[in-house]
């Protein structure tokens, strides 16, 4: 399954969560919970990409 | 974070309005404030914490201004505020705090609202305030209060942070790591992985579909079960980290009063040696006087006679009787001549009276025994002997009485030496005690031990159980065409997550190691000696010396606890200063760091000039912004140093004893 | 001449006791019996018998072994006590000759004299009559003897430590 992991796609996804996650350390508006479901979000949305 | 403007309404001794503006100019960052001692430097600083934080620690509780508080009539209120302006990750912060007095009608003075609000500037230029809930954290995160004493750099707390142990620093981690920037990276990983229940891993695992195949439902429940269990068993492994490092910790703190005991023993042993010593002299000292004594008793007379004896020997030499008489003859014959024969040897006839008669009887005074010339020759003789006893006397008893004195000083040397030991051994600990204690803590160390050991081993064989898991899952639910997408996503997630959690390691590493040469480069420049500063796995820091002579750790004096702290805290700040960036991982951007002040209280004030000089030279590299409070005999020797740095030079007058005004020096 | 027991008496006794055995600056009363008439003679003290309960004997077996001492210690004082006894002669027969008789027993008196005369001074010297005996220490009494012997020293030697050549002033 590791053959699958495309490079591109995991370089904006860590850039989007690095992005999320500062915009939350400064307002701290969503809870765990949250952030974990926004991430999620993220991964699948990335995943469903085709380009 | 960067500061911009303080501003003080009736707190303490600054009445009215008082305001500070702090330049954050590239080139000309600090801000000095002068002041003496009791016009406010400490106030000022803890004003900060006040504002932030909403600490007091002040002696008197009241933060009213006392003129103010006592102009006050019955029935009116009156506030005290003080509000922050800041600049964190570009944004523009006004943090406020205040607190209504009110005088009732008793008289008394009585706190009322307190409130605090915290505004920011919109990207459209507005300012906002935020709500109760971001309200709430926003100060931690712009400034964590753990961190604070190291940014509020309170000269008489130096000493502490000096002597710093793992109790009170366990927190510091974390607040270092989130003022460098680690925290992003922290949350992330959070977010993905931990918590089965909350993690972005354990709600997708939670998406699998496992209906229709029951043994996939069983395997999907197991895992959940291991999962926590293993969460829990994580858990127990960092309490029982905990527990043990405070064990030890207690373990070492006895060990060091038993190690003082050692130095009682020490001394107890000197003090005996001591003891004998004095003993040997003592008795030295008694033989010395009783021959002094000897000598008195025997030969003072001698000495004391010395003038009359040439006299008495002039008297005696003039005595005309050299004459010893005749030989062979002695009183009694002239005796038995005048009083039995009557007639001379010569045949002639003595009568009394008569010439022959009174010449004999002169004659017989000078004969044995009635001739004294004997006597008076042994009288001579023991004139020169006793010259001779009498001369050497006054140079043996001066050189006894000499001795005398020596020893007894040797003496009372000793003696005194043995006071003060024991003065030092006094309100020792009792070591048998202590050592049980050691003894019993040993032993609770060694179960804790164990058992975390024990938890250990679970702990590795749990893993490898989820995992293998964990590998199982994913096959069988590979099977359900519906799954792909969410293994993906989840392939996904946990490849993601294995790269921030390296790269986490490794930065913090990095950090780590940056921490420790750059506080020792800060720290080489102001202290010229043979000292190291070396940091430890939670940021403890020791000072240890390549010189062995030097190597009296207990022995730090005031100055250097007080270098090394800053030096410490200097590193921080200069770390924070820059971008940590990992060349090897391109696919992470870099880290984001922000810049933070160094606010110092009396930096000095127990630091010789040299060290004020050299530690003013490197305070410009070392913050982004500096705002020093200092008395004006130190900033005479700043002074020359920091001078092109220089923003804005702040005096605190003090008018009365309850007033301070804040003025700005041109 | 000297072959019997001599008796201190009245307060001679005291001072005798306190210079032996309080002050343990002498072996035996005997010491003090030598020592005594050389310093009142030199310093010009006599002293009268004094009655008592108390009294300091040394014992006749004592005062034979050393009677040469004090013999000689009489011839001296009485060949040199001219204010005592003018004519010169008269105070040789009474110092050699003389084994009895009113003249011995009177310049044999003289002698006893000084000896109490001698004891009052070297009391003065040791101790001070202010001070309570028993609160001397033993240094203190050392130091005490050491000095008056330094005084003499310094008399005979005629050497002072003043720094002024008194010639000078002269």
């Amino acid at each position: 399954m590791k053959e699958n992991i495309d490079k591109t796609k995991v370089k904006r996804l860590m850039n989007k969560i690095i992005e999320l996650e500062s915009e939350n350390l400064k307002t701290k508006a969503r809870s765990r919970s949250d952030m974990s479901d926004k991430i999620i979000e993220l991964i699948k949305e990335e995943v469903r990409k085709c380009y | 974070m960067l500061l911009k403007k303080m501003k003080l309404e009736n707190f303490r001794q600054f009445v009215g309005e008082q305001i500070i503006e702090f330049e954050t100019n590239d080139d000309k960052n600090i801000t000095v404030i002068l002041g003496e001692n009791t016009s406010g430097k400490t106030t000022l600083i803890k004003s900060f914490k006040w504002v932030l934080y909403g600490k007091t620690d002040f002696e008197t509780k009241s933060l009213l201004n006392t003129t103010v508080s006592e102009k006050l009539k019955p029935g009116n209120k009156e506030n005290v505020a003080g509000e922050i302006e800041l600049v964190h990750r570009g944004t523009l912060y006004v943090i406020r705090r205040e607190q209504t007095y009110f005088r009732n009608n008793y008289g008394e003075v009585k706190l009322e609202n307190a409130r605090f609000s915290v505004q920011h500037k919109t990207s459209e230029g507005q300012l906002k305030y935020l709500d109760k809930s971001q309200v709430i954290n926003i100060v931690n995160k712009i400034l964590p209060e753990d961190l604070s004493e190291y940014f509020f750099f309170h000269g008489e707390q130096i000493k502490t942070i000096g002597e710093n142990r793992r109790s009170g620093k366990k927190n510091i981690k974390e607040a270092v790591e989130s003022l460098l920037g680690l925290e992003t990276l922290d949350s992330a990983i959070t977010h993905l992985s931990r918590g089965d229940k909350t993690s972005v891993i354990g709600k997708l695992n939670k998406e699998i579909d496992v209906t229709d195949n029951e043994e996939l439902d069983k395997k999907t429940r197991l895992y959940e079960e291991k999962s926590q269990r293993l969460n829990k068993i994580k858990n127990d492994i960092e309490e029982n980290k905990d527990i043990i490092e405070s064990f030890e910790e207690q373990v070492m703190d006895i060990n060091i009063k038993i190690k003082d005991n050692m130095e009682t023993k020490k001394l107890k042993t000197e003090i005996e040696n001591n003891n004998k010593i004095i003993e040997e002299k003592r008795e030295i000292k008694e033989k010395k006087i009783n021959e002094f004594k000897k000598e008195i008793s025997v030969n003072s007379p001698m000495f004391f006679m010395q003038p009359l004896l040439d006299r008495a020997l002039k008297m005696v030499d003039n005595f005309e009787e050299i004459d010893e008489g005749i030989p062979g003859m002695e009183a009694k014959a002239i005796e038995n001549i005048i009083e039995k024969r009557g007639k001379c040897i010569c045949g002639c006839e003595i009568v009394e009276g008569s010439e022959v008669y009174n010449n004999l009887k002169e004659i017989k005074k000078y004969l044995p025994p009635e001739s004294i010339g004997t006597i008076v020759r042994l009288f001579k003789k023991d004139i020169s002997h006793n010259k001779f006893k009498g001369e050497n006397f006054y140079d043996k008893t001066f050189n006894l009485v000499k001795e005398i004195r020596t020893i007894d000083n040797e003496i009372k040397e000793l003696e005194s030496q043995n006071d003060n030991y024991s003065d030092e051994i006094k309100n020792k600990p009792d070591v048998g005690s202590l050592e049980k204690e050691v003894r019993d803590l040993n032993k609770k160390i060694q179960h804790r031990r164990k058992k975390l050991n024990q938890l250990l081993n679970e702990e590795g064989s749990l893993e490898k159980s989820v995992n293998d898991l964990d590998k199982e899952i994913q096959k069988l639910a590979a099977e359900n065409e519906k799954n792909e997408f969410i293994l993906k996503c989840l392939d996904y997630a946990k490849y993601i997550n294995d790269k921030f959690e390296s790269h986490y390691k490794s930065l913090e590493k990095e950090i780590k190691n940056k921490l420790e040469e750059r506080t020792n480069s800060i720290f080489n420049k102001i202290y010229h000696g043979n000292r190291d500063l070396i940091l430890k796995n939670n940021y403890e820091y020791d000072l240890t010396t390549t010189d062995i002579e030097e190597d009296k750790s207990l022995d730090l004096s005031e100055g250097l606890k007080t270098v090394a702290s800053f030096s410490f805290i200097a590193g921080i700040v200069s770390l924070a200063k820059e971008k940590v960036h990992d060349t090897n991982n391109e696919e992470i951007s870099q880290v984001d760091t922000e810049p933070y002040p160094l606010v110092m209280d009396a930096p000095f004030s127990d630091t010789d000039e040299r060290h004020v000089q050299n530690i003013s030279k490197v305070i410009p590299n070392v913050a982004e912004q500096t705002i020093m409070i200092i008395m004006e005999k130190d900033w005479k020797y700043a002074k020359n140093v920091l001078e092109d740095e220089l923003s804005k030079i702040y005096i605190m007058d003090k008018k009365k004893e309850t007033i301070t005004h804040i003025k700005e020096v041109n | 001449m000297f072959e019997k027991t001599y008796t201190f008496q009245g307060k001679h006794a005291q001072y005798v006791k306190d210079l032996k055995d309080h002050a343990n600056l002498f072996d035996r009363y005997l010491d003090v019996l030598i020592l005594a008439p050389v310093l009142g003679f030199l310093t010009g003290n006599k002293s009268k018998l004094e009655s008592g309960n108390q009294s300091a004997k040394v014992f006749a077996e004592q005062i034979i072994k050393e009677s040469d001492k004090l013999e000689f210690n009489y011839q001296l004082i009485t060949i040199l006590d001219e204010e005592f006894c003018p004519d010169k002669t008269d105070r040789i027969n009474r110092a050699f000759r003389y084994k009895s008789g009113e003249d011995y027993e009177e310049s044999l008196e003289n002698f006893n004299k000084y000896i109490r005369g001698g004891v009052e001074y070297i009391h003065g010297k040791i101790f001070d009559k202010d001070i309570d005996i028993k609160t001397y220490s033993q240094d203190e009494l050392i130091e005490n003897m050491f000095r008056l012997i330094e005084e003499y020293q310094k008399d005979f030697s005629e050497k002072y430590d003043s720094g002024i050549d008194v010639g000078d002033l002269l």
